[in-house]
């Protein structure tokens, strides 16, 4: 078994003392052999806390790591350390990159070029909707999707790319294989067959409060481009965007409504000056042309259909205001309730339109 | 020996029960045997009170026996069957013709109104006898056909009858209105809906299980009472069933056609939904039988009441076993479910906020889902109308209910003309050997369906779910071939659609 992997298992247990003492092995102040005897002067030279020395020194003698790296086994998880040369490259501009990423999942590299969406988990019909087109549009465009694995605006992303057939990365705030929020399980079952699942917590770690702003910086660290898509002013999302920004990766979020909570904090991003994403086709057409520009694999979000005289008719008023209850097309065309039915069946069966809200339908963006 | 023989109750069968008596010198002293519930060993007070106000005072020891001696017997209703038992032996009584005697005296010799008349009335039909009944059973009594049925107002009446002093009115049949019952609501009361209008239609012409998922008064309750009024009139024997079930729990009946409704509150127990209870009483499920079961506030009903739900709906009847024995109880039912998006109801409302944590609306999807909405056909969601929409609705009040019953009666015909040689009624009830002989879809149809299918990630019982409901639309647009926008529809009321935007 790799000594190696094992000492990174152990240090990436240990949090940022962790990393103080790889960095002290990698400059040659400590040897392999130090680090295992825990020698307690040198520790006290390097900076390291007694208690961090002492759960060290417990971690060595009940051979967690030996232990960690049978589990990852037996759970089919990789763990990718920080000099494999799967891990990616993108999350050592961290100024404290996770020194283990656990990898659950086929996909076996997080591609150089990836969008990441996030937003909250109380996330609006209309966020949840676009975060799904997202999702969609990333696979068709042939590019990987990153997001937080949670409810909202995270799943519906994930959910979109995954039946689209594309591919698509999933940041624990927990252990690998501790799906949380549960309702989500399936979700992830399908991720692990489309992408992976990403954490830097240890296998079994529960979501404890401060992992999640950790999880957020290994999103946005990941991604070339950040779309939030609904966010409150205070939020998950908003930390990442911020940690989006300082890495350099372009930031851009979707504009909400002015006098919606969940929209407050994507709409002041756009204020402050993020990317508002106005339109998704032409977005993912730059994305598209600047990320892959000799792509030939690359996809039509939207093929061309035949439409009938009433598909039009319906299609016409939905594209003027969404939101529409089939009363309300009644009201304009000259229709059977059953037959609009029937047609707005068919439309949303094509992908056209779609259900936006108890019993009324939009057009799909 | 005389022929006097009462009843009693085994679910909805009534159990003849013959009623001996023996007087011998003493003291006085009346006892009943033959396993008598608390009401049947009161009947003693009843009964010589009933008598001495008929001028028969009881002298001596009454031995009463109620045959057979292993069935307990339960209920007031025997109290005229003994009345008169006793009144052969001391009162210069004559039963000419085996009979039947029901009814609960009054300490003045008046007969009350018992439950179970109807069962005892299929049983003197049965056995070729006569049946005496009180005045007010009569009503119900003169629908069922066949009947040679005497009404009785009083111990005093009955014995002139018995002793040819005077006749009792005999009790005609009747046949019950075929005319539609006045809808109510009508269709064309509610505003706006149409899909979800729809939605009842299909339910109705297939006999599929439907669920509304709505905000709070966006008409869920409203739309539910009124698919009563689209279903086709009860057939004869399906209003004898309703009838027998009915008379068995004391309800009221009348002569038409209308088929019941029972609206269920989410506290009632399992007992009280399925039937059971220690005298064995049908349930809510089985009053509802061949009408419409509403449970409003669907997941706040308990988990065993919901699992306890899944065997009848499959089977379309109910078997309450107790110590005492098993009965079975009908259960057909269409079940009308309804429920808010979210546990404060406004998830997915284009105006007002839904302001469920996630974690509570996680809890409540979960409550939602499971094996009992696999068993729901439709799920249609019901938009709250904004105030403007509702302003515009104004004077459009769309089909009235007799109209839209009508393309359901007709749809209906087609399935029972189609199915009749496999014992089933409507599309709902398609075994899935059948439907995959039987329901052919064309290669163009197909395809459609499958890159549905791709899309949607239905399982093979949903499949099947959106076959039984395609063939139902395309009934109802009298095509024999099922059309691709029939299965277009069919796919859009899937199991999730309605919630699909709460999903993740």
């Amino acid at each position: 078994m790799d000594e190696n992997i094992k000492t990174l298992l152990l240090l990436n247990s240990l949090e940022g003392q962790g990393r103080k003492l790889w960095h002290a092995l990698k400059r040659g102040q400590l040897s392999i052999d130090e680090l295992r005897k825990c020698d307690s002067k040198l520790f006290t030279e390097l900076g390291i806390t007694e208690r961090a020395a002492v759960a060290l020194k417990t971690k060595i003698d009940i051979r967690w790591a030996e232990t960690e790296f049978e589990k990852c086994v037996k759970l089919g998880i990789r763990a990718v350390g920080i000099d494999d040369g799967y891990y990616p490259a993108k999350l050592k501009d961290l100024k404290d990159p996770p020194l283990v990423l656990y990898w659950h999942g086929n996909e076996k590299k997080v591609p150089l070029r990836c969008i990441a969406a996030v937003g909250t988990r109380r996330a609006s019909t209309y966020g949840r909707r676009i975060a799904q087109r997202i999702g969609e549009y990333c696979a068709h465009s042939g590019i990987a999707l990153i997001s937080g694995g949670a409810s909202g605006i995270d799943g519906n992303a994930h959910m979109g790319a995954c039946k689209s057939g594309g591919k698509t990365f999933a940041v624990f705030g927990t252990g690998a294989d501790v799906y949380f929020p549960r309702s989500n399980a399936n979700l992830f079952r399908d991720i692990r067959e489309c992408g992976a699942l990403l954490s830097e917590f240890p296998i079994g770690s529960q979501g404890e409060q401060w992992h999640f702003p950790r999880r957020n910086r290994i999103v946005a660290a990941l991604s070339s481009k950040l779309i939030v898509v609904e966010a409150p002013l205070k939020s998950g999302a908003m930390i990442t965007a911020g940690i989006a920004a300082e890495l350099g990766r372009e930031v851009w979020a979707v504009p909400g409504r002015i006098d919606e909570g969940t929209a407050f904090g994507s709409n002041k991003l756009i204020f402050e000056g993020a990317y508002p994403l106005t339109d998704l086709k032409d977005f993912f057409e730059a994305s598209g042309s600047a990320i892959f520009s000799n792509n030939d694999t690359k996809k039509e979000p939207m093929p061309d259909i035949d439409l009938s005289p009433e598909e039009e008719k319906i299609l016409k008023i939905l594209r003027l205001s969404g939101g529409q209850t089939v009363d309300n097309i009644a009201l304009e065309v000259k229709m059977s309730a059953a037959d609009i039915l029937k047609t707005i069946a068919v439309l949303s069966a094509k992908g056209i339109i779609c259900s936006s809200g108890s019993g009324r339908y939009s057009v799909n963006v | 020996m005389n022929s006097v023989s009462g009843i009693t109750l085994r679910g909805v069968k009534a159990v003849p029960v013959e009623v001996e008596v023996e007087i011998t010198g003493g003291l006085f002293n009346i006892s009943v045997v033959g396993l008598p519930d608390a009401a049947v060993r009161e009947a003693r007070e009843r009964v010589r009170a009933a008598l001495r106000s008929v001028g028969i005072t009881l002298r001596g020891r009454v031995a009463i026996n109620l045959a057979p001696a292993d069935v307990p017997k339960e209920g007031a209703l025997l109290d005229l069957a003994i009345a008169v038992a006793i009144a052969c032996v001391q009162g210069g009584v004559k039963v000419k013709k085996p009979s039947l005697f029901i009814g609960e005296l009054a300490l003045d010799g008046r007969l009350r109104k018992v439950r179970g008349a109807v069962p005892a009335a299929f049983l003197a039909r049965e056995k070729g006898w006569d049946i005496y009944l009180p005045e007010e059973n009569a009503a119900e009594v003169s629908l069922v056909e066949g009947v040679s049925a005497w009404r009785v107002r009083s111990l005093g009446d009955l014995f002139a009858h018995l002793r040819g002093e005077i006749e009792l009115p005999s009790v005609a049949y009747c046949e019950a209105d075929y005319s539609p019952p006045q809808a109510d609501p009508d269709f064309s009361d509610i505003k706006g809906q149409s899909a979800a209008k729809r939605a009842l239609e299909i339910a109705a012409a297939g006999h599929h299980n439907l669920l509304l998922v709505g905000s709070p008064g966006s008409g869920k309750t409203l739309l539910a009472r009124a698919l009563k009024g689209i279903l086709p009139p009860l057939s004869d024997p399906e209003l004898m069933e309703v009838l027998l079930l009915r008379s068995t729990v004391g309800n009221s009946i009348s002569a038409v056609r209308e088929r019941p409704f029972r609206s269920v509150h989410h506290t009632a127990s399992a007992v009280a939904l399925c039937g059971g209870g220690s005298t064995l009483r049908p349930g809510e499920i089985s009053l509802a039988s061949r009408g419409v079961l509403f449970l409003d506030e669907f997941p706040e009903f308990t988990r065993d009441v919901l699992e306890a739900l899944r065997q009848p709906l499959e089977d379309g009847q109910i078997t309450v076993s107790r110590a005492s024995g098993s009965v079975v109880y009908p259960a057909k039912v269409l079940m009308v479910a309804a429920c808010n998006p979210c546990p404060c109801g406004f998830a997915g409302d284009p105006v007002e906020h839904c302001t469920c944590s996630p974690s509570a609306l996680d809890r409540y999807r979960r409550r939602l889902s499971g094996p009992i909405l696999d068993r729901i056909d439709l799920h249609i969601s019901i938009p709250r109308l904004m105030p403007e929409e509702l302003v515009s609705l104004e004077g459009k009040c769309g089909e009235s209910s007799a109209e839209v019953a009508e393309r359901v009666r007709a749809a209906r015909e087609i399935q029972v003309k189609r199915w009749s040689g496999y014992g089933i009624g409507s599309n709902s009830e398609i075994p899935e050997k059948l439907l995959r002989r039987k329901i052919v879809l064309t290669p163009e149809v197909k395809s459609f369906l499958l890159r549905a299918l791709n899309r949607v990630r239905l399982s093979g019982r949903g499949l099947s779910r959106v076959l039984k409901v395609s063939r139902t639309i395309a009934d109802l647009a009298v095509s024999e071939e099922i059309m691709l926008e029939h299965v277009a529809e069919a796919l859009s009321y899937r199991e999730g659609e309605a919630l699909s935007w709460m999903k993740i």
